[in-house]
């Protein structure tokens, strides 16, 4: 519909005006890569094994890499939006759009993150691939992407539920702060979650946040089969499924307060 | 069977609207005790409130603040529904079709902008002709005709952060009106503006008015938007209508006096100065300032009176309606 087009050109129109913050992107992404491969480097050559937890040093550092590149894919501002338009009473004039918040945001973020294509994921995979010598599947790069699309909506439904618990909570930046360093750590964007101990390790396998980031990642290193491939992408469109009538649900509630109390 | 120029748009019948406030009273106790436990009192911001608009006109609202305005337009825009009371709105049940049935609204906040910051209104423009489905040529003829009344042809071409507020309120009225919405609600559309952009604004709004027969509802704190734009106005107080009629109508009904300002050439003595059914405000020897109560007198017998008792000595007579704000306040001041 065009209604979504327009909002996702308007999206990308305004990104235009924040190139140089975005750009910054290459300065701090490198410098933290490189870190890390210093770090690790070391410790592989110290402790004299080629394999640890699973992972070849090529293989972490492009695992790094990649959760940059997909870190960068999936941001979204929704949850602080939501809580800033609450304490303003900007939801006001947001409701009187005609069009859904919760949807019209998400193809802001559209427009938003195919303008972050181009100054920030590919520049910072490029760098990765030509300074740091990383290795991904070409064969599993169609898989890698369908999966990154889906971590992209999952990363949205997660952020647009926390975000709405400030209809309740109007100061929920606890909150926030809370849910983004469990998933940080839950979704393996930290370290590949093979490196944790395996009561965590168990626990993130039954969680949804996986699918964030250590998944898609693992498919475009080359580590799991077809089948298997497919079957994660099948349970990433299940945990998509799970969240956004989940969030439909909660709008809803959401809006019968706001109706009721005005906010 | 009503002609189409008198269709209803508005209809709102006997609409209450409650809010429950907790109840905390000051001091550290009273704090403590209100983590565990809070009492809470039910408060009618709408009591009983009744009115019906038709095509076309353009109604101020007004009343003090916490009268019961926001709630009122909040209900008729959608965004809160009623405890009780019906609401119809372009045959809408505004809260109940929400995205419908804004998609026929226009609204303008005052202060809050639609307008994406860092973009020009230009970009803003194009979007809203996409959300409202705006077909090319009409968008843009209507675009390039407001644009050009409101001499804002530079302007939009400008991230709106950079502009004063306005110019900003001009590029938000074209926003508001581009779809040819049938209704509009403005909440303070003059707000900071300078004498001359207030002009503008509502030459505008009025030349719409006449074009496409919009219904505006205007809430504002500014009397001249109401005496310049209004044939009708409505004012709310305590959460109840207090008056809904012409504004000429207000005088008659609530302030029915005229204000007698008579200035002298020579210092006179006036303190013997006595007139039934009038109140001197002030009495020197150079002025005498007086309120007749026109339910009981006529002002040519006071004038009259005027020139028989003073003559030569009188240098002017200035006879004045008592200042719209004035006879407000007064109405708002009512319990």
């Amino acid at each position: 519909m065009s209604k979504f087009s327009g909002v996702v050109k308007t999206s990308i129109k305004d990104s235009i005006v924040y190139r140089f913050d975005m750009a910054i992107t290459l300065i701090t992404a490198p410098i933290s890569i490189l870190v890390f491969y210093s770090l690790w480097s070391a410790i592989y050559k110290y402790s004299g094994v080629d394999v640890i937890r699973g992972f070849t040093l090529v293989q972490l550092i492009s695992y790094y890499v990649l959760t940059w590149v997909i870190g960068i894919f999936s941001y979204s501002n929704i949850e602080d939006a939501i809580s800033h338009q609450v304490r303003s009473g900007g939801i006001t004039k947001e409701l009187l759009k005609p069009l859904n918040y919760l949807v019209s945001n998400f193809f802001i973020t559209i427009g938003h993150r195919s303008f972050a294509m181009f100054i920030e994921i590919i520049p910072v995979f490029a760098i990765g691939f030509i300074f740091f010598k990383i290795k991904t599947s070409l064969t599993y790069l169609p898989f890698f992407l369908l999966s990154a699309i889906f971590a992209f909506i999952l990363v949205y439904l997660i952020s647009a539920l926390v975000g709405m618990t400030a209809f309740w909570l109007v100061h929920n930046r606890g909150i926030v702060k809370i849910k983004r360093v469990l998933i940080n750590f839950l979704s393996g964007a930290v370290i590949p979650l093979t490196f944790f101990p395996s009561w965590f390790q168990k626990l993130s396998y039954i969680l949804p946040f996986q699918y964030l980031t250590f998944i898609p990642i693992n498919i475009w290193l080359g580590k799991y089969t077809i089948i298997q491939t497919i079957q994660f992408l099948g349970i990433q469109l299940l945990w998509i499924a799970v969240f956004y009538m989940i969030c439909v649900f909660v709008w809803k509630a959401a809006m019968k307060k706001v109706a009721a109390v005005g906010i | 069977m009503e002609k189409k120029d008198d269709e209803t748009v508005i209809s709102v019948k006997d609409v209450w609207r409650e809010f429950k406030t907790s109840k905390k009273e000051a001091g550290l106790m009273a704090s403590i005790k209100s983590l565990v436990k809070r009492d809470s009192v039910v408060e009618n911001a709408l009591k009983g409130v009744s009115l019906e608009v038709k095509k076309g006109e353009m109604v101020g609202l007004i009343g003090p603040n916490g009268a019961g305005k926001s709630t009122l337009i909040k209900i008729l825009t959608g965004v809160l529904f009623p405890s009780k009371g019906d609401v119809h709105v372009l045959n809408f049940i505004p809260w109940k079709q929400r995205t419908k049935y804004v998609e026929n609204i226009g609204v303008i906040f005052g202060q809050k902008t639609q307008l994406w910051w860092d973009i020009p209104a230009l970009d803003t423009f194009e979007l809203h002709k996409e959300l409202y489905s705006i077909p090319r040529d009409e968008f843009e003829k209507r675009r390039d005709y407001m644009i050009k009344l409101l001499g804002i042809e530079e302007l939009v071409k400008k991230p709106v952060r950079q502009l004063s507020l306005g110019e900003r309120m001009r590029c938000e009225i074209v926003l508001c009106l581009l779809h040819k919405p049938k209704m509009v609600f403005l909440d303070e559309p003059t707000i900071g503006l300078d004498i001359i952009a207030k002009d503008k604004i509502r030459a505008f709004i009025k030349d719409f008015n006449k074009s496409y027969k919009t219904t505006f509802i205007i809430t504002t704190h500014d009397m001249a938007d109401i005496e310049k734009l209004c044939q009708r106005i409505i004012i709310i107080n305590h959460g109840s209508i207090v008056y809904d009629g012409p504004l000429e109508e207000i005088r008659k009904k609530f302030a029915n006096y005229k204000i007698v300002d008579c200035k002298f050439s020579e210092p006179i003595s006036t303190s013997s100065f006595s007139f039934r059914n009038c109140k001197v405000l002030k009495g020197n020897k150079h002025e005498l300032l007086l309120e007749l109560d026109l339910t009981k007198a006529k002002i040519s017998n006071l004038i009259n009176h005027l020139i028989t008792k003073y003559g030569d000595d009188i240098e002017d007579i200035d006879i004045q309606e008592p200042p719209i704000e004035e006879i407000i306040k007064l109405i708002y001041k009512k319990k």
